[in-house]
């Protein structure tokens, strides 16, 4: 190093700057590194795009919503229990609906099942019509079963040897009747007689019909000698029926009850309710019943009634309630017959129910099998067959509201976010060809519940109702725009705020006065824009 | 806020270009330095050595028009913050940046006979820009004052770097004058260009501010981002990129410089234009972004989402996002860089008092800027000097620089600086118009305090 500065210095040296020491020599080193220190230029470039951070005191308009809502896009699935639907005059309709679970014919097939958990014939005679055992006022014609079994003991006490030969004419399966043939030999005298038999083997019964038409099973029962003579059967001749499953009855199954679950239909429109009125012009509760079992029935309303949103219990009253309704049924195994029954304001109490503000339906309704108890009118039943029984509260947006308010909560949490942000103002613009008004006052609470600032100062027109002409159709859009301006102490109370209590309320055109109708034809568009303030130190 | 300050840095880059002639006002004049010899092909013949060797050095300076970098930046805690609010305030209605960074490598100077010929390289990066109040206010003070106004946000600019690889030759044709000419050859490293013409116009609406973007504009780059959405678009520009092998891309250009120099031994004059015909053909890893058409936001679309609660602003904000994306284009075009003139001399009072002055014409954003200085210089001894500078530019403020130039044996050592006071209170030299430089004298020893040489005659 000494060697190379030096020589920078004069590389031909005549003893002035050998010495690292000299002060021209420091000077020089001096220089030099200032000049290093220099060096560690940063580019412009850097200068500018390598920044840490801004400072600024900035406000921005930023548009957060444009949307138009035509109605039309709205029809259809809004949830699970809610649609939305159109009628042919473009008349909007809210749809609360609720299928029941499908009642099913296990209450019949159970009932057969318990009867023809063993069925014994002692043959005593070579020709028998044995009755087939059903409740009193059940007369069927055919059972096609399932599953069972079918047992026999036949034995020959005679001193010769025998054919046997059994027959069971209205038990056949694929068109063939029930048999059982053998040859026994003589018996000794002493000892078990010989016998044919398959208690140690039971056939399999599944895949046979009973042919019923006489209620009674036939049976026919020969033990002959082998030169042809006819004998009497011995005792201790048996056949027995165990464990029948049945997948398919017809005929006549008496009149009997047939109970059907009870459920519950929530109604949501009204379940935010806070003040005001409102009615509805024509609403309807649907019943509609789908029907699989082939027989006669009537369904009986065993509860009907609404809860309020004021925790009332209203019973609906009317025809449909005291007399029920018949709903129809198929004729052909594995078809279904739906038959719908409408419950309005003819037929029971529904306006006042409605204007009731209910929140739920409840339900139950059950079937009456053979009201009429008519013996001639054969029925079937599959061990499949199902009626299920869809309740479905329509309210068409035909009405008039006047200060219909509901309120809602939402959670919130700004916590230390936008922290930077001192003011902002929403403005909120809408283009209304809908015939009603919205207005909303809000009140933002802490955690302990308490009032920390108010959303806005007094209640807010959102939206203005659009005029609508005599027979309450609109027929003009009505334009407002508000600001909810968020500044000072309301902004401390809205970042302190856990939750936002909103208060929305509805009126339709003159206040409620008149009924209007709210169809696919109109339509709302909503601007919302923001003007934060935001300050970046 | 990140992206806020990543969007203004972007800005900020995008406003710089190079090519300008925003070069050091003391080094021209200095007659027998190596650094003089870039300026004029023919001072070579001042250098007071048969063989110069030119040693690396750097030059560097941030120049903003209206306004100066300690206005607008401050240091907290050791970080770099950008003060929006001082930018607006300051700004006039255009305003320009410019910005020249060269780093020299390597060079040699020969003098035989009445010849003189030179050989050097460096690593220039050139830019300049053209920007807007308006574009300031937005950022400085958002877009609430400009509702229902429609403003041209659009910059203009341009910023390059390239290896230089120039081959000079003079000669003097009396033993008081030469002149010279030198040749270069121009290797595109990377560049930023705001292609001519470019419109980018916002409109904010008054009902609920509705924001509607007219978009006429062309991003030319090479080698400076990296882009496959408009949500992911890289910053790869390194001004400060040195590397053999750029020297062989396609990316290629040729400029001239040609001067004259008069040397009345006390009096000592100068006259030079640089980068004459300069200009880099983009042939090769360019990336070009094309914005154009009329794009408009005026909110989210999701009042029938919420009404079926199921509104998903992430998606919402992605398919506003594609709206704006701009077209990628990849043909090739072309960075024009300006000539500069420089004319100038420098007087001896006496022993120890040399005075000078400088007229320079650079190209700042298409026109020609003047900018003067007047130079004083003191000898300390037969191998310092002291100088004092005052210069000038149009639309920036009046400056005074400081510059030493030693001489020790065969070595010059030359440190200025343009803007002195702003070195002194920003301590950042990237602004303050620094020039480091040192050479390397061979052959003959100069005589003691012979810092140049009193006549063109030839050179034994």
């Amino acid at each position: 190093m000494r060697f190379y500065l030096a020589y920078l210095w004069d590389p031909f040296p005549a003893g002035r700057c050998l010495d690292f020491f000299n002060p021209y020599c420091m000077r020089v080193l001096l220089l030099c590194f200032t000049a290093c220190v220099l060096l560690r230029c940063d580019s412009a470039v850097g200068v500018l795009t390598e920044i840490d951070d801004t400072r600024y005191r900035a406000e921005f308009a930023v548009p957060l919503v444009d949307s138009r809502v035509a109605l039309p896009q709205l029809v259809g699935e809004i949830d699970e229990r809610v649609t939305l639907t159109v009628d042919a005059d473009g008349l909007l309709r809210f749809n609360y609906t609720d299928t029941v679970p499908a009642v099913t014919s296990d209450q019949v097939f159970d009932e057969l099942r318990a009867l023809a958990r063993g069925i014994p014939f002692a043959i005593t005679k070579r020709q028998q019509q044995v009755p087939f055992p059903l409740p009193d006022d059940v007369r069927l014609r055919m059972l096609r079963i399932k599953s069972g079994s079918f047992t026999y003991n036949f034995p020959n006490t005679y001193a010769q040897p025998v054919r046997i030969r059994l027959e069971v004419a209205n038990a056949t399966r694929d068109g063939k009747p029930l048999r059982v043939s053998g040859q026994l030999p003589a018996y000794s005298g002493s000892g078990a007689p010989p016998a044919l038999t398959n208690v140690g083997a039971p056939l399999d019964f599944s895949g046979y019909a009973f042919d019923l038409s006489d209620g009674t099973v036939s049976v026919d029962y020969a033990i002959d000698a082998l030169d042809g003579t006819p004998l009497a059967p011995p005792e201790q001749t048996l056949i027995a029926f165990t464990n029948l499953d049945v997948s398919f009855i017809e005929g006549y199954f008496g009149q009997s009850p047939y109970p059907g679950p009870s459920d519950r239909l929530e109604i949501d429109f009204f379940e935010n309710y806070e003040a005001g009125e409102i009615s509805f012009v024509d609403p309807i509760i649907r019943v509609r019943i789908r029907n699989g079992f082939g027989l006669p029935a009537r369904a009986v309303i065993d509860a009907l009634n609404v809860e309020t949103v004021d925790g009332e219990l209203l019973q609906v009253t009317g025809q449909v309630v005291d007399e029920g309704f018949d709903f129809d049924y198929p004729t052909e195994p594995g078809n279904v017959a739906t038959t719908t029954y409408l419950i309005n304001e003819d037929n029971s109490n529904l306006r006042e129910l409605l204007s009731a503000k209910p929140v739920a339906l409840n339900y139950q309704i059950s079937a009456l099998i053979n009201p009429e108890a008519d013996q001639n009118i054969t029925g079937y039943l599959l061990d499949t067959s199902t009626y299920a029984a869809t309740i479905t509260v329509e309210l068409p947006l035909y009405g008039a509201a006047s200060d219909f308010a509901v309120r809602d909560s939402f959670a919130i949490n700004l916590g230390g976010e936008y922290g930077e942000i001192e003011a902002a103002t929403f403005r909120i613009t809408t283009d209304n060809e809908l015939p009603f008004d919205l207005s909303v006052t809000g009140t933002f609470l802490d955690s302990l519940g308490r009032a920390v600032a108010d959303l806005t100062d007094g209640e807010l027109l959102i939206i203005d109702a659009s005029p609508v002409d005599a027979q309450g159709q609109p027929t003009a859009t009505a334009s407002v725009s508000t600001d909810i301006v968020l500044d000072g102490d309301r902004l401390r109370g809205v970042r302190e705020a856990s939750q936002l209590v909103l208060t929305t309320t509805f009126a339709t055109t003159n206040s409620g006065t008149k009924a209007v109708r709210v169809t696919d034809r109109q339509q709302l568009r909503v601007r919302i824009g923001a003007r934060l303030s935001v300050n970046h130190q | 806020m990140m992206r806020y300050r990543q969007l203004t840095g972007l800005l900020s880059c995008l406003g710089l270009a190079a090519g300008l002639g925003a070069q050091n006002l003391t080094a021209p004049l200095l007659s027998g330095s190596w650094q003089s010899t870039y300026h004029n092909p023919a001072m070579v013949h001042f250098l007071p050595g048969k063989y110069t060797v030119g040693l690396p050095g750097v030059a560097n300076d941030l120049r903003l028009e209206n306004l100066q970098y300690a206005d607008i930046f401050t240091r907290v805690d050791g970080q770099r913050i950008l003060d929006l609010n001082a930018w607006s305030l300051l700004a006039d209605d255009e305003n320009a940046v410019q910005d020249v960074y060269s780093v020299e490598t390597l060079g040699l100077a020969v003098q035989t006979g009445r010849w003189g010929l030179s050989v050097a390289h460096r690593l220039r990066v050139q830019g300049e820009a053209q920007y807007s109040a308006a574009l300031v206010d937005l950022l400085a003070l958002g877009n609430a004052p400009f509702i229902g106004q429609t403003v041209e946000l659009a910059p203009r600019g341009e910023i390059s770097s390239w290896q230089e690889l120039g081959f000079g030759v003079s000669y003097a044709v009396t033993d008081k004058i030469a002149i010279g000419g030198r040749l270069k050859y121009l290797a595109g490293v990377s560049n930023i260009q705001i292609a001519d013409g470019g419109s980018l116009r916002l409109r904010t609406g008054e009902e609920n501010f509705a924001l509607t973007l007219e978009q006429d504009f062309t991003l030319n780059t090479v080698r400076a981002i990296s882009y496959e959405s408009l949500n992911q678009i890289g910053l790869l520009y390194n001004p400060n990129r040195l590397v053999p092998g750029d020297l062989f891309t396609g990316n290629t250009g040729v400029a001239v410089d040609l001067g004259v120099a008069v040397n009345l031994d006390r009096l000592r004059l100068n006259a030079s234009v640089t980068d004459l015909g300069a200009g880099v053909d983009w042939q090769e890893e360019i990336t070009g972004l094309r914005f154009v058409g009329t794009e408009s936001f005026s909110g989210l679309d999701v009042l029938e989402d919420l009404l079926r609660d199921t509104v998903s602003l992430e998606s919402a904000i992605d398919s506003l996002t594609l709206n704006f994306e701009p077209e990628e284009i990849a043909g090739t075009y072309s960075t024009d860089i300006a000539p500069s003139y420089w004319i100038g001399g420098e007087y001896d009072v006496n022993d120890r008092i040399t005075a000078g002055a400088m007229v320079a014409l650079e190209n700042r954003v298409g026109q020609l800027q003047p900018a003067v200085a007047l130079v004083g210089r003191y000898t300390l001894n037969d191998w310092l000097q002291l100088g004092l500078n005052l210069n000038h530019r149009a639309g920036v403020r009046t400056n005074v620089g400081l510059h030493v130039y030693a001489t020790p044996g065969r070595v010059q050592l030359f440190a200025s600086s343009d803007k002195f006071f702003t070195l002194l209170t920003t301590g950042n030299t990237a602004v303050a118009g620094i020039r480091l430089g040192a050479a390397l004298l061979l052959g003959p020893q100069p005589q003691p305090g012979q810092r140049r040489r009193s006549t063109f005659a030839a050179h034994p």
